[in-house]
């Protein structure tokens, strides 16, 4: 029998703000987050931009771990965690066997970055920051801080972590393998990623311009999305607030290039039509759809015809706009970002708007939200998440009032 | 206790063997792969020791350019997923890509590639960090790989672990199998050697010999001094057990439908823990060897009747610490063993710690038809993992 799944808390920090209040915000205005970086020199990039987070201080009290010693990864994990079981009312009574799964990129990047710096340069950096530069450590250290012993993982399929995590973890609740999940994803900005997306020609020297036919390439953000999943008959049963339910979650693998998508969108395609199915619904019965949408030449492109084969006429009318163009593309993060996102547009009935949409390219004709602020009530939205490797993810969300 | 999904196929890249045969021959012998380092210099440190793999001898196993210049995990990988499909007499070629999976643990990734990315962008800036280095650098490279070499659509994934992520891989498997209702899925870990993960391991004095004795692995002794490290990948076929015996398949073992959660072995049956006669046990010699000998106490000794019959193994002194891929070649070596009815002889020697004094390891192989294994694994970071497999014979 299959369970119903919903979500009881959610939380967030982008380049928009710190907590959800900032960022609903941001979507409501349309403010463009993304700025010259500051973190590192970016003078010979062909890029400069970035969505980075400001004025995040970590002030948090910590029961167990010591906060000079955690990798900012695990900040913005643990303040956007923090949020999201605070809004679920399990800030004291979190479940002890409460599972955790995580989607993320560079998991500690920064430690690593630090750490192999030192090392070149001939000094002696701190040898523990070799485990907090692992993927799985930040989960890890969420798992110590809040006590938990459920079941742990830390999902990195590149930019399509976060949707992964979330859709792994629905499916886990809706088989009965799990009752309460805390899920999302994370990335920071590095370096080492700024110059390996610019060593790939993929960053923009100007604007990030999602399905704008002059995009020339994506921005890298960095933030985390948390959410907290259950079962809804528990979730009812403690007269917990239900925020959305997830109704679908599909996923494939391109199996045609490392870096590159397969052009026909066609694995795209079966990953979004997997989900519709899997929340028996008509694609016409979707309200909103959130891109992936990087801006880069080849995603927007595929993407567009993954959208178009699913949701065949209806493409034309159903509203789509990617919000990395206010935060940036955010890897193992932006999934999960994206999630928490399109249910605050949901809750609040206001389309989140795709920033600098100009001119429309005959490769991505689909309806491009290019004006903030627009009301609309959004009973069901897709999430979409494409990543290196040719990973593919979408989840489908409804309001719980239809 | 049933078994959904079975093992019909495992490929083992390992510095004792390339190939399942071989690495079984290898296990029975006792020959270690622990040898001096080759692939990088280890003048100035105290540790020499390493298990490492020939990439020649990959080429002759595996070899197709698409991937000639994929780091050497990928490669470790690639050959070890090939092996372990022509093991179980599949054929990509025929198999309905939709339907097959693919889960890859991994610990540090693709370090080399990663480490030399960082290098150029420190030391020569910014234009000189070269775009092949940082596309394979990704954590989920091996499996994008594997996913286009073995035209694998219907998931590829990839889970970021310690020690434990290579059977934490075929527990995740097993999940999305039945969430996506796959037929197949290939699962297991993959890691290889680094020059820096072995100079910070060495430095966080985890690296044996950390303070005195002779430099290698001895799990749960008293006297160890630390892990040697290792290198490779172990891919097992998963399937529907059903699918397996109606096409005639050769099964190595079940995976236990009640797997435990992390350590947690209370959610193993008690029924079921009396039948565990063989545990293949990750201790490395260096952080949590204390930590692991109380949980397998408890598991195996406490209400076990069998308690003086469960054999206790450990692979780690003949292949090193092979992270990821070590805890997938635990899995597997567990597999071949219900699988033939043979234990091989245990290398966990004299001078045990006091948590292990229930632990009588066997010095020769022994002919026994265990009913279920268990493999254990726990990671520097404290998290930990058990397996359950169930002999397919009973």
């Amino acid at each position: 029998m299959n369970r119903r799944v919903v979500i009881t808390g959610t939380g967030l920090i982008t380049a928009l703000g710190i907590g959800k209040k900032e960022n609903l915000s941001g979507i409501i205005e349309g403010r463009n987050a993304i700025k010259e970086i500051a973190s590192f020199d970016v003078k010979s990039y062909r890029g400069k931009t970035g969505g980075e987070i400001k004025g995040f201080n970590f002030s948090r009290v910590l029961k167990k771990l010591k906060a000079s010693r955690l990798d900012r990864a695990t900040k913005l994990l643990l303040t956007a965690a923090d949020e999201a079981v605070l809004e679920a009312g399990l800030k004291e009574c979190l479940p002890q066997d409460t599972s955790l799964i995580l989607g993320t990129t560079l998991g500690g990047m920064f430690s690593g970055e630090t750490y192999h710096r030192s090392i070149v340069y001939g000094k002696k950096g701190r040898p523990s920051l070799i485990l907090d530069y692992l993927a799985h450590c930040q989960g890890a250290h969420l798992t110590e801080e809040y006590g938990l012993n459920g079941r742990q993982f830390t999902i990195s399929n590149a930019c399509a972590s976060g949707t992964n995590a979330i859709g792994f973890a629905y499916k886990e609740i809706r088989s009965g393998r799990a009752h309460t999940v805390i899920a999302g994803g994370y990335d920071t900005m590095c370096e080492f990623t700024f110059a390996g997306f610019n060593s790939l020609q993929a960053v923009t020297p100007s604007l990030c311009r999602p399905f704008d036919k002059g995009r020339d390439g994506l921005v890298l953000g960095e933030g985390a999305g948390v959410m907290v999943l259950e079962e809804m008959g528990r979730a009812e049963g403690r007269g917990a607030d239900i925020i959305a339910e997830v109704i679908g979650y599909g996923e494939s693998s391109d199996a045609f290039h490392i870096t590159r998508p397969e052009p026909g969108g066609a694995s795209a395609a079966a990953a979004i039509s997997d989900a519709l199915e899997d929340a028996q619904i008509d694609a016409s019965r979707i309200d909103y759809i959130n891109a992936h949408g990087t801006a880069t030449t080849y995603n927007d492109a595929m993407e567009a015809k993954a959208i178009q084969r699913v949701f065949g006429n209806v493409s034309k009318t159903i509203p789509v706009s990617s919000i990395k163009s206010m935060i940036g593309h955010l890897l193992g993060g932006a999934g999960a970002v994206e999630a928490v996102i399109t249910i605050l547009a949901m809750k609040e009935g206001v389309l989140p708007p795709n920033l600098n949409y100009k001119t429309p390219d005959p490769d991505c004709l689909l309806n491009i939200v290019d004006k903030p602020g627009q009301r609309i009530s959004i009973k069901r939205a897709v999430s979409n998440s494409f990543g290196f490797g040719g990973a593919n993810a979408a989840i489908v969300f409804q309001d719980v009032n239809t | 206790m049933s078994c959904e999904y079975v093992i019909t196929g495992i490929g083992i890249v390992s510095p004792i063997g390339i190939g399942n045969p071989v690495f079984w021959d290898a296990l029975l012998a006792g020959r270690t792969g622990i040898k001096e380092i080759k692939s990088f210099n280890t003048e100035g440190q105290r540790s020499r020791l390493g298990a490492e793999i020939n990439t020649d001898d990959i080429d002759a196993v595996f070899s197709d350019k698409r991937f000639r210049r994929a780091a050497k995990i990928s490669k470790y990988c690639l050959a070890a997923a090939d092996m372990a499909i022509k093991d179980s007499g599949l054929n990509p070629s025929v198999w309905d890509p939709a339907k097959t999976g693919l889960v890859v643990g991994v610990t540090h990734g693709a370090m080399n590639y990663t480490r030399d990315f960082h290098t150029a962008l420190i030391r020569e800036g910014a234009l000189s960090a070269s775009p092949m280095f940082f596309s394979d650098s990704v954590l989920n490279a091996p499996a994008g790989n594997a996913s286009i070499a073995f035209n694998i659509k219907g998931a590829a994934h990839t889970i970021a672990g310690g020690i434990p992520a290579g059977i934490d891989a075929i527990d995740y498997a097993i999940r999305v199998m039945r969430n996506n209702n796959l037929d197949v899925c290939i699962a297991g870990g993959a890691e290889e050697i680094d020059a820096l993960v072995f100079d910070s391991y060495a430095r966080f004095g985890l690296l044996s010999p950390n303070n005195r004795g002779k430099e290698g692995i001895k799990p749960f002794a008293s006297d160890r001094n630390g892990f040697v490290t290792g290198e490779g990948a172990c891919m097992l076929v998963l399937e529907k057990k059903e699918a397996a015996v109606k096409r005639g398949a050769v099964v190595y073992a079940g995976i236990s439908d009640a797997n435990p959660l992390g350590t947690d072995f209370k959610s193993v049956p008690s029924d079921d823990r009396g039948k565990i006669i063989y545990a293949v046990t990750g201790a490395n010699g260096a952080g949590k060897d204390v930590i692991e000998a109380r949980i397998l106490k408890a598991l195996l000794a406490g209400n076990n009747k069998n308690a003086a019959r469960v054999f206790v193994g450990n692979i780690k002194p003949l292949t090193g610490e092979c992270f990821a891929a070590g805890s997938a070649m635990q899995a597997a070596s567990a597999a071949m063993a219900l699988h033939k009815g043979i234990i091989p002889p245990s290398t966990i020697g004299e001078g045990l710690i006091k948590e292990m004094d229930w632990c009588r390891p066997n010095t020769k192989e022994e002919e026994v038809k265990a009913d279920m294994a268990l493999i254990s694994s726990i990671g520097f970071e404290g998290s930990g993992s058990l397996l359950v497999l169930k002999s397919h014979g009973f």
